[in-house]
């Protein structure tokens, strides 16, 4: 006897139906709104439109190919050309085949950021050694992603590099399972294993440069309190975990307070208040971007000036998210008065040398706007022009050897990002190679010059 | 004979409770601590629990339903109302779209696919943006639709059914309203509006100042419990909701119908729940598909200590655990005595408040919750005893069937999900013997899966002791803390069960799994994997001189077969226990724990032996995680994948091994997922939706699981090809 209540017929056409539903669900909407699906090979524009003149489609579709005179490249193209030691034009050939994983489902713009860097490449740099980039994605969603991902690459002889755009979850299966096996870049590291890996080194620093430069210039205010809240997850623990012993060092009495990554204004509101915000010198956040919301709020709540107490924070609080909330809530600017943000570049206020500005008029030829700042799509899509510019100087020798060492041996200046790069400073955060940072402050509706802060005697212990 | 033991409990538990108390007094009477006990902040908090645990008492109230997903719906709500002010849209869930089958059809019969049928819409515009009234007025008119549908398509059919079915369908509606909101808006915030006539300034109260908003919700839900206490106790609808509560038949009898008390009984809690999720977003800022349904387990705390029916005590117990939560920041904070991992406070001290005071008040109460009058019982779904073929001959055939299709048949992608279908099946006989066998509630099997795969990290790679002996210690440890884990289940049984263990897997998230002492922080809580079977080992085998295993790719077709070894000596376990006296008494107690004592069956013993080897299995399935992986992560075991295997041991069929087989093939990464994914292309993120909606039709449609339905139609099958006697 079961324990239903229906009887069996209905039991049956419902159990039917819901398979049935469930299968016609799935089909009809393989696609989801933002997200790609995981693990698919896409062809570049020049496999997609191999009948058409790809010099006629790329002016079309790329208002920053060429110069206002005709024939020579646009300076935002001249810079990329230079960046990867490409030729102007487009490629041609069998595909080079790079691998890009990461959480496309949350930081959404990294693999449409990485795939319009690779329809670039291939209609203006004239590709890898003039071979087009084809794309193959693989979304690391869940744990069991990692080691899925990291067999699918490893097992494609065809595959040249990876770049590791940054994911959530699953990178240590993946280091683990692609160690040695394909030459690797991360866009950013986020997680412990990201930072702590020899797999695949790093242009960017991500929150132990934040952590590191906040730390060094917190200092320049001379404080003797500091009030930190930090997001209560492995990079803000590696943040932390740089941040305090310099300032404690220094006499500063540093007062911690973690919250959830999903904290809401009144927890965000109650960790100031437990660090003692109030009183403190300088307030210093580690905070995503829910989180930098709800520090707005509770700023605000507490009544606290930022503009007063100088307010320091890593990039993640200068998003689109960001000035959505700033509208929202009437502000009289769209990012928060007197916050001072770090960060390898500022997008808000771009620069032409360190090729912001092309990355900003490439994406926003194919369509994008201001999403393009806050989702991975900055450093997915310079990691994919690292990657080009490594496979280049490797002139034609793609063995995991040799363009390992173009990747680690490379000094810099990286593609929107400041300062030099030096792999392998680090005993401990073994993956990072950028030694400096940038901080930029929001004053008065204007965007002051950054302080360029050289974190290597941090990263050298 | 229990009483002696139970009461050395309960006096921990009492002990515990007054600390609490304590704790909160002395905060109040410290000029440093009480403006952080009573600030904005804690207050707004607390109003926010609250909001969720008075649609939880007021649905139990009405329809004897202890609704899990009560969070989900506040978040769902509150999506909806934000969409409205944004893009002035309502979305819909992702719907069965019938033209996919004759799009389908003309595929089959072009050489190219140039047919594409038109998809549904994925919204219902009302213009460019809304208003807050009208937004707000179009999303309460969606609560009561959601109300009503929760009641009639999915509650109201298992009003007689056992507790276990109303729980598994209360956490269907929750994974599949976050999987709706996934689906549509991804885990991302979405950012809120303000609400248009208060704002973010201080209001100075003297003891404390909050920000209007913070102050408007507090009075909001202030109001709401007076105005649900006073309808409760002074209006003929909520005396005849409190007689159908007690018993249905005779306000029945009375003229009153307990379907329609208790469908607007869920109406009104949805409302209400609907309203303050809008609300709670609005003065948050933003909403994401996590933060409000994660809630669930303070505002269930709030309502045991209101006792499922008190608003008055639900309500203030909600307060004082949101105004915990700075307290608790504040110590950690200031106070050097405040215990700490890796120079650092302890995390997620917050999160074992709320399951100090569970344990406690269960223990203090004494009594599980006040059953509602039913009519009758339904039995849980039946658990029968495998026969001795299926247990000597179909269970080695199909694992040595398994095992060559690892080994030479398989690609890398299927080997890799074949080990995760093999661990998701291991995770799901745990369930199999806790709640299949012995019916009691467990939601935190990965949990005692990750205090096992810790454990092997630890006396693995930092103490150097050889495989497999940290399987063996780990699987132990967890069984140990599963035993402990039971001392309630003693005297708790039911919802409160799974409220118990709920509490217990948010707590462990945090409190042991995020803490650097147990995951090793920047240093990580690596595993020393054999050599012969790291995952990551691309090779291949040659048996005898005379075939050769494996592909040279990765995985390691050896790792699969590693754990299938242990899934089969699992199964074997889990089998023999069914058909043992032991598994005997085990049903016994499932069946009539009244009944059992009767016999002779020591109900305590039982039940703490069978959350005991189900922990130990769990432990098992972590340790197998960690040596796959070569490194225990948090990640891996966090209280949303428990729920999402208990999911799937139901889908499959609770009570039963072939279930758990099942169970195992829907995991995350597992046969099903990888073969959608592979041959079908349907996206895994269908995974959680499936599971959700699953999940609800099984509960409603299917008890017995797939394995059961399978298992019926093959007896069926059978029947009708034998010949029937004639009669005489």
């Amino acid at each position: 006897m079961s324990g239903s209540t229906t009887n069996p017929r209905l039991r049956r056409i419902a159990v039917s139906a819901f398979l049935v539903a469930l299968v016609a669900v799935s089909c009809a909407e393989n696609e989801p709104e933002t997200a790609e699906p995981s693990t698919t090979a896409t062809s570049s524009p020049v496999d997609d439109d191999a009948d058409a003149d790809p010099a006629e489609s790329d002016d079309e579709d790329n208002p920053a190919a060429d110069d206002e005179g005709g024939d020579g490249p646009s300076p935002e193209v001249q810079w990329a050309i230079d960046f990867v030691g490409g030729t102007h034009g487009p490629a041609d050939g069998e595909p080079i085949r790079i691998g890009v994983s990461g959480a496309f489902d949350f930081l959404q713009m990294e693999d449409d950021a990485a795939q319009a860097a690779a329809d670039f490449v291939n209609a203006e740099l004239g590709g890898v050694d003039g071979r087009p980039l084809e794309l193959v994605f693989c979304n690391m969603a869940v744990p069991e992603d990692g080691s899925a991902c990291a067999a699918e690459f490893a097992n494609d002889p065809d595959l040249t590099a990876v770049l590791a755009a940054g994911a959530l979850e699953g990178s240590a299966d993946f280091w683990a399972g692609l160690a040695e096996k394909k030459p690797m870049l991360q866009g950013a590291p986020l997680g412990v294993a990201d930072f702590t890996t020899d797999a695949a080194p790093t242009y960017n620093s991500g929150a132990l440069g934040a952590g590191a430069s906040l730390s060094i210039f917190a200092l320049e205010f001379e404080p003797s309190t500091i009030a930190l809240v930090v997001t209560d997850d492995t990079a803000g623990r590696a943040g932390q975990s740089v941040f305090a012993p310099i300032v404690e060092d220094a006499g500063v009495d540093l007062r911690t307070v973690f919250v959830p990554p999903t904290a809401t204004a009144p927890e965000v509101s109650s960790a100031l208040q437990a660090a003692g915000a109030d009183q403190a010198d300088v307030i210093v956040s580690g905070l995503f971007e829910q989180g930098c919301i709800a520090m707005i709020d509770a700023l605000t709540s507490l009544g606290i000036d930022t503009v007063e107490t100088p307010f320091l924070t890593p990039s993640t609080c200068w998003g689109d998210v960001v000035q959505q909330h700033q509208a929202n809530i009437g502000a009289e600017y769209a990012w928060p008065n007197g916050w001072h943000f770090a960060w390898g570049y500022n997008p808000w206020n771009p620069s032409f040398e360190n090729g912001t500005q092309t990355y900003i008029s490439v994406m926003e030829a194919a369509g994008f706007g201001n999403e393009m700042f806050g989702a991975g799509g900055d450093f997915s899509f310079s990691g994919i022009l690292a990657i080009v510019r490594a496979l280049n100087a490797a002139e034609g020798d793609y063995s995991w050897a040799t363009v390992d060492r173009e990747l680690r041996d490379w000094a810099g200046p990286h593609m929107m990002q400041v300062g030099s790069l030096e792999c392998g400073q680090s005993a401990t955060f073994r993956s990072v190679c950028a030694d400096q940072v940038g901080i930029w402050q929001f004053l008065d509706g204007v965007w002051l010059d950054s302080t360029v802060v050289d974190i290597s005697p941090i990263l050298q212990g | 004979m229990t009483r002696p033991r139970i009461a050395a409990i309960g006096a921990p538990a009492g002990i515990t409770l007054a600390g609490v108390v304590a704790a909160l007094s002395a905060a109040l009477l410290s000029d440093t601590y009480r403006p952080i006990l009573l600030s904005g902040a804690g207050l707004a908090q607390g109003a926010l629990i609250a909001a969720i645990a008075l649609g939880v008492v007021l649905t139990y109230r009405g329809s004897g339903v202890v609704n899990l997903a009560n969070g989900a719906i506040a978040m769902y709500a509150a999506y909806v109302y934000t969409v409205l002010r944004s893009d002035g849209d309502l979305f819909l869930p992702p719907l069965p779209n019938p033209l996919v089958v004759v799009e389908w059809l003309v595929h089959l019969f072009q050489a190219t696919d140039t047919f594409d049928a038109p998809d549904l819409p994925v919204t219902i515009s009302f213009g460019p943006t809304m208003q807050f009234w009208p937004a707000f007025g179009l999303t309460l008119l969606f609560c009561i639709g959601l109300g009503a549908a929760l009641h009639f398509l999915v509650f109201r059919p298992l009003r007689r059914a056992p507790a276990l079915a109303r729980v598994v369908a209360s956490i269907g509606v929750f994974l599949a309203l976050q999987a709706i909101v996934l689906r549509r808006f991804t885990s991302s915030p979405k950012s809120v509006k303000p609400l248009p006539f208060v704002d973010k300034s201080q209001v100075d109260l003297g003891v404390t100042s909050p920000t209007q908003e913070q102050l408007f919700v507090v009075l909001l839900v202030i109001a709401a419990t007076a105005g649900l206490a006073w309808v409760a106790r002074q209006t003929r609808f909520g005396l005849a909701t409190r007689a159908a509560a007690e018993n249905e038949t005779g306000s029945l009898v009375l003229g009153y119908s307990p379907d329609l008390l208790a469908g607007t009984n869920w109406v009104l809690s949805t409302v209400l729940t609907g309203a303050l999720g809008v609300f709670v977003a609005s003065i948050n800022s933003n909403v994401d598909p996590i933060v409000i349904p994660a809630l669930i387990v303070p505002a269930l705390t709030a309502a045991l200590v209101g006792g499922f029916s008190s608003f008055g005590w639900t309500t203030a117990a909600a307060f004082l655990l949101g105004m915990q939560l700075p307290l608790i920041q504040a110590l950690g904070a200031r106070e050097d005595w405040y215990p700490s991992a890796g120079n650092l406070p302890i995390p997620g001290v917050e999160t074992v408040v709320p399951l100090l005071v569970i344990v406690a008040v269960l223990f203090l109460r004494g009594d599980p919750l006040p059953t509602r009058g039913s009519v009758r019982h339904e039995r849980l779904p039946p658990a029968p005893e495998p026969g001795r073929v299926s247990m000597l001959l179909v269970g080695p055939a199909v694992a040595g069937l398994s095992m060559l299709a690892a080994l030479f048949w398989l690609g890398p992608a299927y080997r890799i999900a074949l080990s995760n279908t093999l661990i998701g099946v291991i995770v799901c006989l745990s369930i199999v013997v806790v709640t299949g066998y012995v019916g009691q509630i467990s939601l935190a099997p990965l949990t005692f899966a990750g205090i096992s795969a810790f454990a092997v990290a630890e006396l693995s790679f930092e103490r150097g002791w050889p495989f497999p002996l940290p399987i063996l210690a780990g699987a132990l440890l967890a069984s140990i803390v599963g035993i402990a884990v039971a001392l309630p289940a003693l005297r708790v049984r039911g919802v409160n069960l799974a409220i118990l263990t709920l509490a217990f897997a948010i707590a462990a998230d945090r409190f042991i799994f995020d803490n650097e002492d147990v995951n090793g922080g920047l240093q990580r809580a690596l595993v020393d994997t054999p050599e012969w079977m790291q995952q990551n080992r691309a090779t291949s085998y040659t048996v005898l001189g005379i075939f050769t295993a494996g592909d040279d790719k990765q995985p390691n077709p050896m790792t699969a077969v590693f754990v299938l070894v242990i899934t089969i000596a699992l199964a074997y376990l889990v089998v023999s226990l069914r058909r043992s006296a032991t598994g005997r008494r085990m049903l016994a107690v499932r069946t009539n724990e009244r009944a059992a004592a009767s016999a002779g069956v020591d109900v305590a013993r039982t039940k703490a032996l069978a959350f005991g080897i189900s922990a130990f299995i769990a432990g098992v399935a972590g340790a197998a995680i960690a040596y796959r992986a070569a490194e225990a992560s948090p990640s891996r075991f966090s209280y949303d994948q428990s729920l999402a295997f208990f999911a799937f041991a139901y889908l499959g069929g609770i009570s039963r091994v072939s279930g758990a087989v099942i169970g195992g093939l829907l995991a995350s990464g597992g046969l099903l997922v990888t073969f959608g994914e592979e041959t079908l292309g349907v996206s895994d993120e269908f995974t959680l939706l499936i599971a959700g909606v699953g999940l609800v039709v099984g509960a409603i449609a299917a008890p017995q699981g797939v394995a059961g339905r399978l298992e019926d139609l093959v007896s069926r099958f059978r029947r009708s090809k034998t010949p029937t006697e004639a009669m005489p």
